[in-house]
């Protein structure tokens, strides 16, 4: 019945689990549908992300990790796309959470990533903050390229936060990881590329030429073995090595570089920013190299190019301030004043060194109190700049330094943990061990009792197997003496009786009459031999002596060695034979327990013991004139223990009186048969 | 012609000398004259037998009784010693022993140390018996009883030969003696008897191995 039903529960599990398993392998099939659905372009934007939602409901039921982080970056691709700042990092806190949750450290070190390079021109200090932790992550991974990619973003940064030599060393670790990967891919060369071009910007604003140049050079080298359209790319590194050669007086090769950039015609049309920016440097090189005669031409192309919609661009203010430079060097006033001014209209939008530098251009250009007026400008806002770049420097090394104290710790807490995991396995270990020996060494001592007390049995054993031996010979020789009678006397007398008799048969003469009376007469005399054999027979005398010989023997030796007086009785006659040997061997033990008991505590001078049968039990009564003690407080006492396990045994019941000064009553029933 | 007939019964039971001397006289040929000495025990049959050979009246016919008390010197240990004695001294006596002991070994012995004109078992004995031995005895015919003819018999026509030693140890296992104390009575070693009891099983065809299947099997062929 158990196993039928049984049986029913186990076809019920199965029947569910593998319910719950196409149930499940359903809904996978679903947010795989729904994920495939998302990426076809006949959807509006709005109804994927509608469907990436389902699909990412449906993951959190089943509790996939692998598809609810796919839905996750799917819906950050949305987010990130509509610039939706809140709902991105929103987005990628859960997706971060979830990876933590599944200790998915690449996932985790990759959406550090993301977040830093999407708050990088939004948020500086924290990119820097989550670069650092995906730094630290990709290099416990030992992702090479992509810690170079981090340690990129973050050179950029410290560029941007004028902590130039940080950038410095910042690029040249990330070189040092791209270095590391054996056959580098296109995106490695590229990356590598534009630690180079940083470098050598680095360098430019360090007024290091020579090796800004260098850099660039490398820069440039790289960028020329990549495939595909990385025009632009190239581009910058040659403005930046013109900038390079410009700064450094080189103005033959500023010239050539340039120039060789804007001999491209589809710039202007392609990129027009770019477009000025070069253009402007390359009048500013010919105006430094006092080479004016496309000059200001050259600054009002581009100036219009940059103008190109009507509105203030960036790139406007440098070539207003190179305007206002080359109009104060011809000694212009007027014209040098309106750029200049100009300049700083736009640059005080930016509120950055080009405004200082507009700041610095008005103080040379006007005169008196108002170029002494800028010049205090220029001082103070530089000091602000200063500070706030400080501050942000500082920033930076502090989110360093915390995100070290954060792995710092979190190494700490592993070491602790594995201590703590060390220690309780120890411990737990050590305890299990003392648990095994303290149970072993009890088992031990219970098999040595044990051991013990059998052995005690055994010589108890011996003594009344040795006693029946002793017996057993008494017997044979009462046997013996019995059929010698029998033999020599009751046999001789029959047989002379009968032969005379027999002889005496046939004759019938008075005489023989009379003999024969007399040896009729004889017969009786025979008879009583007989019977008087016969009752010698019937009386064994020695049945049931042994027990009785064996505890006389002991109670004897016993009270002379402990020195005390005895009364041993048998008040009635108990058949010892018929007495299972363990009773016998219990009392014999028993008594000696207590005559030790009496010895050692009782102080007594004599002892009385009585056997008697009641009701087919034998019963011991030992009796002491001692000084008693409390029998409810003794109880736990191993001689006591003892004896009761013992009275267990053998099915008797104990009872113990004591009292003060009187002495001590142990009473044994013992049931036999 | 008056047969005169000297007699020496040596039995120490006075009841079983009266027996045969009841049985005797009633029963004596008319031509027989019967002088009947007593002896019940070794010493007085010793006297008895010292006084025949002194005297030169060697007794023609002596009833031993085999259990008797020893003698008071240690000399004679019992009927048998007795009358290994007589049969030396008075060669020419005939020897009738009348013994309760019906077991194997003690008649095989009785035979052989004494060898007696008459043995007779006396369970089995009856007054005519008793008679038809005397009688047959004077015949100079050896008379013994059917039991030990029987023995005799089953002894000789059994392919079981088997010497003293085996045969005393068998006897003394019948008689409930404990191998253990085989050696005391016999004085050889230990090992030595159980040498001779496993011979014993051997020859007995006793495959148990008990001393009590050994015994049967050596009753039901006469050596016990």
């Amino acid at each position: 019945m158990k196993g039928f039903i049984f049986f029913l529960l186990s076809i019920v599990f199965c029947v569910n689990l593998s319910f719950t398993q196409n149930y499940s392998k359903e809904k996978f099939d679903r947010i795989l549908y729904y994920l495939n659905d998302s990426n076809k372009p006949k959807y509006s934007q709005e109804q994927r992300k509608e469907l990436v939602l389902k699909a990412k409901k449906l993951a959190e039921e089943i509790n996939s990790y692998s598809l609810l982080l796919q839905c996750n970056s799917k819906l950050l691709e949305y987010e990130e796309e509509k610039g939706n700042t809140d709902s991105f990092i929103k987005l990628s806190h859960e997706n971060l959470r979830l990876a933590e949750k599944y200790k998915d450290t690449a996932t985790i070190a990759q959406l550090n990533k993301d977040i830093g390079y999407f708050y990088f021109d939004k948020k500086v200090d924290s990119a820097h903050f989550y670069n650092h932790r995906a730094e630290k992550l990709f290099k416990l991974l030992n992702d090479h390229f992509n810690t170079a990619s981090v340690l990129l973003d973050i050179a950029l940064l410290q560029r941007g936060a004028k902590d130039f030599t940080g950038s410095e060393l910042t690029s040249i670790e990330g070189i040092m990881f791209l270095n590391k990967i054996k056959n580098p891919s296109k995106e490695v060369v590229r990356k590598k590329s534009f630690f180079y071009n940083n470098l050598g910007v680095v360098f430019n604003v360090l007024e290091q030429y020579d090796k800004s140049i260098e850099y660039q050079n490398k820069s440039i080298e790289l960028k020329l073995k990549l495939k595909g359209n990385n025009k632009s790319a190239i581009g910058i590194s040659r403005n930046n090595l013109g900038n390079a050669f410009k700064n450094a007086g080189y103005y033959e090769k500023a010239l050539k570089t340039l120039g060789a950039i804007l001999e491209d015609e589809t710039i202007e049309r392609e990129s027009p920013d770019f477009y000025t920016v070069v253009l402007d440097n390359y009048a500013h090189t010919l105006y430094l190299s006092n080479d004016r005669e496309t000059l200001p031409g050259l600054y009002y192309k581009a100036l219009k190019v940059s103008n190109i919609n009507g509105v203030d661009s960036y790139n406007s203010i440098i070539i207003l301030q190179h305007l206002a430079e080359y109009y104060n060097d011809l000694g212009l006033k007027d014209s040098a004043k309106y750029y200049g001014y100009e300049a700083k209209r736009i640059a005080e939008k930016y509120y950055n060194d080009d405004l200082l530098k507009s700041l610095l251009l008005l103080s040379e250009i006007e005169e008196g109190e108002i170029a002494a007026n800028h010049l205090r400008n220029y001082v103070r806002l530089n000091d602000s700049l200063q500070k706030s770049e400080r501050a942000i420097r500082n920033k930076f090394t502090r989110i360093k330094f915390e995100t070290n104290e954060i792995e710092e710790e979190n190494v700490k807490i592993a070491r602790e943990r594995m201590w703590l995991l060390i220690i309780s396995i120890v411990v737990i270990v050590a305890s299990f061990l003392l648990y095994i020996i303290f149970t072993q060494r009890n088992k031990n001592k219970k098999l040595e009792f044990i051991q013990q007390q059998q052995q005690t049995n055994e010589e108890i054993y011996n003594l009344l197997l040795a006693q029946n031996e002793v017996i057993e010979d008494a017997r044979a020789l009462e046997k013996k003496r019995i059929s010698e009678e029998l033999h020599d006397g009751v046999l001789g007398k029959l047989f002379g009786a009968r032969l005379s008799l027999d002889s005496l048969n046939t004759n019938t003469s008075p005489e023989a009459m009379k003999t024969r009376s007399q040896y009729i007469a004889e017969l009786k005399m025979i008879e009583e031999d007989i019977r008087k054999v016969s009752h010698e027979l019937n009386a064994d005398f020695v049945s049931g002596s042994g027990f009785r010989d064996i505890i006389k023997t002991l109670v004897e030796t016993q009270t002379v060695a402990y020195g005390l007086e005895y009364k041993l009785e048998w008040e009635s006659s108990i058949d010892w034979d018929d007495v299972s040997n363990k009773i016998k061997i219990h009392f014999y033990r028993i008594i000696q327990e207590a005559l030790h008991n009496i010895y050692k505590h009782a102080k007594a001078s004599k002892v009385n013991l009585v056997f008697k049968l009641e009701n087919n039990a034998v019963c011991l009564s030992i009796k002491d004139d001692g000084v008693g003690f409390d029998v409810n407080r003794a109880k736990s006492g191993i001689g006591l223990k003892n004896m009761n396990s013992r009275i267990k045994e053998i099915k008797g019941k104990i009872n113990i009186i004591s009292k003060k000064v009187e002495g001590t009553t142990v009473s044994i029933d013992v049931p036999i048969s | 012609m008056t047969e005169h007939i000297k007699i020496l019964m040596i039995d120490d039971h006075p009841m079983i000398i009266e027996g045969y001397q009841n049985t005797l006289l009633y029963t004596k040929r008319d031509n027989q004259e019967l002088q009947i000495e007593i002896a019940t025990n070794c010493d007085e049959a010793l006297s008895a037998i010292n006084k025949a050979v002194k005297t030169d009246l060697p007794y023609d016919v002596l009833f031993v009784d085999i259990s008797l008390p020893a003698s008071t010197d240690g000399s004679m240990n019992s009927g048998e010693d007795l009358a290994e004695f007589a049969r030396k001294v008075l060669p020419k006596s005939k020897i009738i022993i009348l013994t309760m002991f019906n077991e194997s070994f003690r008649i095989h012995n009785i035979i052989k140390t004494i060898n007696p004109e008459g043995l007779l078992i006396k369970s089995d004995l009856t007054s005519n018996e008793l008679a038809n031995a005397f009688q047959t005895v004077m015949d100079n015919i050896p008379f013994y009883s059917a039991t030990v003819n029987q023995l005799i018999r089953r002894t000789i026509s059994s392919d079981i030969v088997i010497d003293d030693k085996n045969r005393k140890i068998l006897h003394l296992l019948s008689q409930g003696v404990k191998t253990k104390n085989l050696a005391a009575h016999l004085d050889i070693s230990l090992s030595a008897i159980e040498k001779r009891k496993k011979q014993l099983r051997d020859l007995f065809e006793v495959e148990d191995g008990q001393d009590e299947t050994l015994l049967n099997q050596a009753r039901k062929k006469g050596f016990v």
